[in-house]
């Protein structure tokens, strides 16, 4: 069954309370969820069981799942404000599984709850980031188990819990329990987005950094655009490919310095609110440079 | 479209491809009859078993909940002998699976494919693609054409029907 958050909103009345809270995102640039409302969808899901009714223990399961979203997308703009941004491309990875999870069960037909904002603001937080290159493992799963009734997950035999179905208010996963490793490689697409590839010296942080540092909630909207700009010594602007080249060769510029001219990756970040007039709207080649070496130790 | 596919024909029958295979005669047999058969990944080197793309095990039992009566979809492995394999990257690697020369059980269980992959593309986040990796295996009378597809998840259903639609009969 497809929940319906338009559905959830209106009926039925027993979830009003949590729906209140988890409608306040605005309002929580740096604070999460308090606790209680997450005591108070267990009491919900545990009395929705009691009552054998599945519908409304995936609506608190739903609840839980954008209240979690909520919090992970708030984390990562408060750790990347405070130059965290390894432990923020983390919650931002939180943030995505439980919004590809909720877009299974639940159908977000209008915006509520920052969801819309949450699904358009994740990727574009992602892609700021300067990671490339991640480490991936290969295994053989050799035995996995439901961790809705703990029974071995068999080909044929074992339960008939789904990986991802939703079943008294509770996600049905496959805990791996027996695996023959087999190799490690290093992928720039990777399934797990936390096995970032460490480099000695840092990570030049610098698209993310300028867009946090002028965004004041994670709940302002910004876009950008990817170009491509080119880096030169300013002697060879302007030089033709086929005019003789500055640096005195006497060669053709293209088959000499011409490759001293060099494209990078040129982000131009469009705010919804204006930043604070104190920061510069721009940024050069040499200042947007901003080297963290932030990796996880342990 | 065609950077995404790879045909060819492939001399053999689904009794060569089993016959690599330690199955019990009760499966053999249930494989033979079976309208469409999911086959195991043999020959990797540091895991000479068969073994089985990771997520196989949801994939089956959701074409066996999916499928009109009538036609039956298989494993081409016992119960004992049944283990997955997870790779690298996020691609979304599909085993490969031989389908029975009845054009029914073909279109049926390409419609199926398609509505599986659709549903997990329906998951993905505003702005995010995926690849899709598989191989099918159309018997023919004497033969099986083989037809590998891997590229955009959103244009596998079209190009995989097209595609098959051109190879289906002989």
């Amino acid at each position: 069954m497809i929940i319906s958050l338009n559905q959830l909103i209106d009926h039925p009345a027993t979830l009003e309370e949590p729906i209140a809270s988890l409608s306040t995102y605005r309002d929580r640039d740096t604070k999460y969820l308090p606790v209680n409302v997450y005591e108070h969808l267990e009491q919900l899901r545990k009395a929705a069981v009691e009552c054998a009714d599945q519908d409304l223990a995936k609506a608190v399961w739903c609840l839980e799942t954008i209240g979690r979203s909520q919090d992970h997308f708030i984390k990562a703009f408060c750790l990347c404000k405070e130059d965290h941004f390894y432990k923020a491309w983390c919650e931002l990875e939180h943030c995505e599984l439980g919004l590809r999870s909720l877009r299974r069960h639940c159908e977000v037909d209008k915006d509520i709850f920052g969801i819309n904002h949450m699904l358009s603001h994740v990727p574009r937080f992602q892609d700021l980031f300067p990671y490339k290159s991640f480490i991936s493992p290969a295994y053989v799963i050799q035995e996995s188990k439901c961790s809705i009734c703990n029974s071995l997950f068999g080909l044929r035999s074992g339960c008939n819990h789904e990986i991802g179905e939703i079943y008294d208010g509770k996600m049905c996963l496959r805990i791996i329990t027996r695996v023959k490793p087999l190799e490690i490689s290093i992928v720039d697409n990777p399934v797990q987005k936390y096995s970032v590839l460490f480099i000695n010296g840092g990570y030049n942080y610098g698209a993310i950094y300028y867009t946090i540092q002028r965004l004041a909630s994670p709940w302002h909207s910004w876009t950008y655009e990817k170009v491509e700009a080119t880096t030169g010594i300013p002697l060879y602007a302007g030089i033709g490919r086929n005019n003789l080249c500055p640096c005195g060769s006497g060669l053709k510029f293209k088959r000499c310095c011409i490759n001293k001219m060099r494209t990078h990756d040129h982000y131009q970040i469009h705010f919804e609110i204006q930043p604070p007039v104190e920061l510069p709207d721009y940024v050069n080649v040499e200042n947007a440079r901003y080297i963290v070496d932030d990796r996880p130790i342990g | 479209m065609d950077d995404y596919i790879t045909i060819s024909k492939v001399e053999s029958g689904l009794d060569h491809i089993l016959s690599g295979l330690i199955l019990d005669s009760k499966i053999t047999e249930t494989v033979h009859s079976a309208s469409a058969v999911i086959l195991p990944w043999v020959g990797r080197p540091e895991h000479s078993a068969p073994v089985f793309q990771s997520g196989t095990r949801e994939l089956y039992r959701y074409l066996q909940r999916n499928i009109p009566e009538g036609l039956n979809v298989e494993v081409a492995s016992s119960e004992e002998g049944y283990e997955e394999l997870t790779e690298h990257a996020d691609l979304w690697v599909f085993p490969a699976i031989f389908i029975a020369q009845n054009p029914t059980a073909v279109t049926v269980i390409l419609n199926l494919l398609s509505n599986y992959i659709y549903d997990r593309i329906k998951t993905l986040l505003p702005g995010r693609k995926a690849e899709v990796k598989i191989e099918i295996l159309l018997a023919q009378k004497n033969s099986l054409v083989s037809i590998k597809y891997k590229g955009p998840a959103e244009s596998f259903e079209k190009i995989v029907q097209d595609t098959v639609s051109k190879n289906l009969i002989e």
